[in-house]
This record gives C-alpha cells, sequence and structure tokens, in this order.
C-alpha cells in the first residue's frame, strides 16, 4: 500500500527478477485434487521452508487448486511464490536451468492429510480458506441443491463480498440447503473454537492454523470436499 | 562477544535469549501471555526476551500480532532471526521492537545476556567468549586422520574430531594448524591445500571460531600426545558413524567443494 502511495517500489526481494527464480522442481507420482494440492503446499511449505517450487506436471490443477496449494504453502512458510511449468507467468525465469527435482509419493500426502485428522464426526464443517471463488460457489450449490443439511452439523463458506455478490443465485441453493455463508471473513481469525471444537475441512491453511492451542486447539478433519459433505447432506 | 549480524529495526535491547530452532508463525504461535504456543517451542516464554528464532512464517496478519503483543506488555524486547522475512520484519518495525538478523543460531542458548542493536545490527554475548580455532583435515592418499580425544581435554572429550587447537596470539590460522598437528601428531611433512571459511561452534560459555584447513601428508605414522587417546585414520565415508564433535563432517563437505 506504502507503494501505490509513493508510487516507488523496494530495490529488494521479490521485486527483483534474479529473486523470483525457482530454487527446486518438484513431481508427484499421482493426480492431486483440491486437497491434495494443499496438502502438498504444507508438506513443501514445512519441508523446503522459503524456497521457490516449480511445479512440474501440474498442468491439469485448476486455478482454485493452485490457489488452494499457494495458501498452503505460504501458510506453513515464508515461500511467497511458486512457478508452475509452462503456465505462470514468470516460468520464463526459469526456462534453460537445471534444478533439483523432487519426486513426492502421493501416498505420503494422503498420509500427511490422516496424521493431522481426528477420525471423530465434526460440529461444523468450513470452507473456504482461501475464499471461495464464483466458480467454486457454483460447483458447491449444484452439489446440494434440492438436499437436506444434517441438523447436527453446521455448515459454513466464506467468500468475499464481491464474489458473494455474483453468485447470488448460488449462494441461494446453499442457503436454503442450510449452509450459511459468510462475506469478508475467514474461518481463521473467525472466532470458530468458542463453539466449535471438531471441525472439517478441505484447507491445507486451515490445518496449519485452526489445531494451533493459539486458536483454542481445534480437532480437525482434513479431507477432500466430497468426503465432507458425506457429513452434512442427509441421503447423500 | 560481539557478532555482527545485519541491522533490521533501530533499538537497542539488553535482556536474556529465548532461542527457538524453528520457523515461527506470529499468528497462531505467539500467544498473548508471551509464550510459544505450539510447535517445537511450545511454552518457551518470549515476553520480555531477546526473541531467537529461524524467521517467520505464515500470515501477514503476523505484523500486527506483535504489534497487539507489544500493547499487551507480552512481547519480546528484540528480536533476532537467521533470515529475515516481511511478517517479522513488519511488525518489529511497526512495534518498535529492534530486530537484527544473519546470526546463526547455533551460537547463542536460551538466557544468555545479549545486547542487540538494530541500526548496526551488532549482537553482543555478555556471558560469552570468542576463541579462534584452527581445525586440520589431513589426508594421507584417500584416508583422513581423525582423533579420538582423551577426557582430560578441556571441551567435547572422548568425541571424535580433526587435529584442533587454539590459534595463539599473533599466530595465522595455518600457522596454529601446523604447530597443532606437529603437537598432538608429530608429523612435520603437511601441505595445506586450502582453507576455508570459519565458522562458529558453542560449547558452555565459549564460542569457537573455527578455521579450517585441508592438507596433505606422505606419512602415516602418528605419535599422539596427551590430548587424544587414539587415532584413526579412516574413509570420509566412515565420519557419519564416528561421534564427532559438531560440524566435523558438513564442515569438510563444504571445504573440499571450494
Amino acid at each position: 500500500m506504502a507503494a501505490a502511495i509513493i508510487g516507488k517500489t523496494p530495490n529488494f526481494g521479490l521485486h527483483l527478477d534474479k529473486n523470483r527464480v525457482a530454487d527446486y522442481e518438484v513431481e508427484v507420482n499421482g493426480k492431486l485434487d483440491y486437497s491434495g494440492a494443499a496438502a502438498l503446499g504444507l508438506y513443501l511449505g514445512t519441508n523446503y521452508p522459503g524456497k521457490i517450487p516449480r511445479l512440474v506436471g501440474f498442468n491439469y490443477l485448476r486455478d482454485f487448486e493452485l490457489k488452494a496449494f499457494g495458501a498452503a504453502l505460504a501458510a506453513s512458510s515464508a515461500t511467497s511464490m511458486f512457478h508452475v511449468e509452462n503456465r505462470t507467468p514468470d516460468d520464463t525465469l526459469n526456462r534453460g536451468k537445471k534444478f533439483e527435482r523432487i519426486e513426492i509419493d502421493y501416498n505420503q500426502l494422503k498420509n500427511l492429510m490422516e496424521e493431522k485428522s481426528s477420525s471423530e464426526k465434526p460440529e461444523l464443517i468450513a470452507i473456504g480458506c482461501p475464499h471461495l471463488s464464483k466458480d467454486e460457489i457454483d460447483y458447491i450449490a449444484s452439489l446440494v441443491k434440492g438436499k437436506k443439511k444434517d441438523k447436527d452439523v453446521e455448515v459454513f463458506l466464506f467468500a468475499s463480498r464481491e464474489t458473494i455478490k455474483n453468485s447470488l443465485e448460488s449462494v441461494k441453493i446453499i442457503e436454503e440447503f442450510g449452509a450459511k455463508v459468510f462475506a469478508d471473513t475467514c474461518m481463521v481469525v473467525a472466532p470458530l473454537s468458542k463453539k466449535y471444537h471438531k471441525t472439517a475441512i478441505n484447507s491445507g491453511k486451515a490445518s496449519f492454523y485452526l489445531p494451533m492451542k493459539g486458536y483454542g486447539g481445534q480437532e480437525i478433519i482434513f479431507r477432500n470436499f466430497n468426503d465432507l459433505l458425506r457429513w452434512a447432506v442427509v441421503d447423500y | 562477544m560481539i557478532i555482527n549480524g545485519r541491522g533490521i529495526s533501530p533499538g537497542v535491547a539488553k535482556g536474556k535469549i529465548a532461542l527457538c530452532d524453528d520457523y515461527v508463525s506470529p499468528l497462531g504461535e505467539m500467544g498473548k501471555d508471551g509464550r510459544i504456543k505450539s510447535g517445537k517451542c511450545e511454552d518457551l516464554e518470549f515476553k520480555g526476551k531477546i526473541f531467537s528464532f529461524r524467521g517467520g512464517r505464515g500470515s501477514t496478519v503476523g505484523s500486527y500480532v506483535l504489534l497487539e503483543l507489544k500493547e499487551n506488555l507480552t512481547s519480546p524486547i528484540g528480536i533476532i532471526n537467521e533470515k529475515a522475512e516481511l511478517v517479522v520484519l513488519t511488525g518489529a518495525i511497526i512495534s518498535g521492537i529492534p530486530m537484527i538478523d544473519g546470526i546463526p543460531l547455533n551460537i547463542l542458548k536460551n538466557d544468555d545476556d545479549a545486547i542487540i542493536d538494530g541500526k548496526s545490527g551488532r549482537l553482543e554475548l555478555l556471558n560469552v567468549t570468542q576463541k579462534d580455532v584452527s581445525t586440520v583435515y589431513l589426508f594421507h592418499g584417500d584416508r583422513l586422520l581423525v582423533l579420538h580425544r582423551s577426557d582430560k581435554v578441556s571441551s567435547y572429550q572422548n568425541q571424535f574430531s580433526a587435529i584442533s587447537g587454539h590459534i595463539e596470539e599473533g599466530e595465522t590460522p595455518e600457522e596454529a594448524g601446523r604447530r597443532e598437528v606437529l603437537e598432538e601428531t608429530g608429523i612435520q611433512d603437511i601441505e595445506i591445500e586450502k582453507t576455508g571459511k570459519p565458522f562458529p561452534v558453542r560449547w558452555e560459555n565459549i564460542v569457537y571460531m573455527v578455521h579450517p584447513i585441508l592438507a596433505r601428508t606422505k606419512s602415516d605414522k602418528v605419535n599422539l600426545n596427551w590430548e587424544n587417546q587414539e587415532f584413526r585414520w579412516i574413509h570420509i565415508d566412515e565420519l557419519g558413524k564416528l561421534n564427532t564433535v559438531p560440524r566435523l563432517k558438513e564442515a569438510l563437505e563444504e571445504l573440499m567443494k571450494l
């Protein structure tokens, strides 16, 4: 913000091309979904803190899945950027360079999610960390349309006010189902743990923060979205 | 001892070190009561201390967490990082907490008495003295000489090391290295191949600044003095299996890369 006000940017860090080059390459021997991409972010943030990864063979990931990856990476480390081979704009900086290649076993990521997860039934399912995009809200609406929510489980979604305004039809379907959609707040800073102690999430970033004792030490269940819906939807 | 890092957030802080050999997310991990809430350093009190950790991580809300801690009178009085990043750096500046980086954490211990100057990057450890030592990695062909230290030496008793000793006043590290080789092994004909960048190692209230030296000899006859109980000519792959002084293997690997 200060840079915008004075019209100058600091001559350091990621403002300089030479600091934006990847530090290593990553491959996974399996296809990742949203939560898998988030788990990969957690894994890399924890094991290669501060290093910029270049994802190789991940062109199938959708933008919102990369968003989940980046959020988990930046929560668990001080890594502020990543590259996807032949996709992200600055990947041109990596052309012709050789990198150390890390190969990650798909099962390692599955295990990481399991290790963080409690086996108990959640009191709350919280989705939208980082905030949901319109595509994601529309997709969720398509899954819960005309369905009935289990009364023992709350479902909270988080998105920006702007996105909600642009997705009113889907938001209506989701609210009819019985879930709540919150604008401009975040499950990590909202005081969820005053009321809920077992929260199911599909987010690597939330799986990093919510169990912390500084947040009331939530028990979490870290699964992909479809698995979470099994708890929320009657006759899923 | 005095070591110079980089100044990050101006001001001078004097107090005890609280050490966490990990990355820390101020959001979630630094509690309002002035203690670390989770992870490897759980329960460590940073309130009123010079909080020393590898670097920040996590949410940019972390900068405001530091400000909130400061308002709450539960913040650190100073911060030392190995490598600063923007979250903690911004938090330190807006909260007026002196901060420096570029300090290797392995020279610090909990409760050291320290003074940091956030402008110049200077760190002074009041209870710690620095001693310079030469460490000679002596090769005969592809074999490295390791010495099993006796229980009479003043530090690292009964551990394996290279040939090591204090650099006396007026001596260069190379001269000290030659003298130590002669004293500890009786070997005279050594040829110094290269010297590496000095690195610090903490032992009790001393920081040894180790000057690594790679040298070769044609002789494999060793006459030990009182400082060592045994010698072995080993292949460098065997180093990892021995109980050695800190960083013996890593420093050799770095030296060989030069």
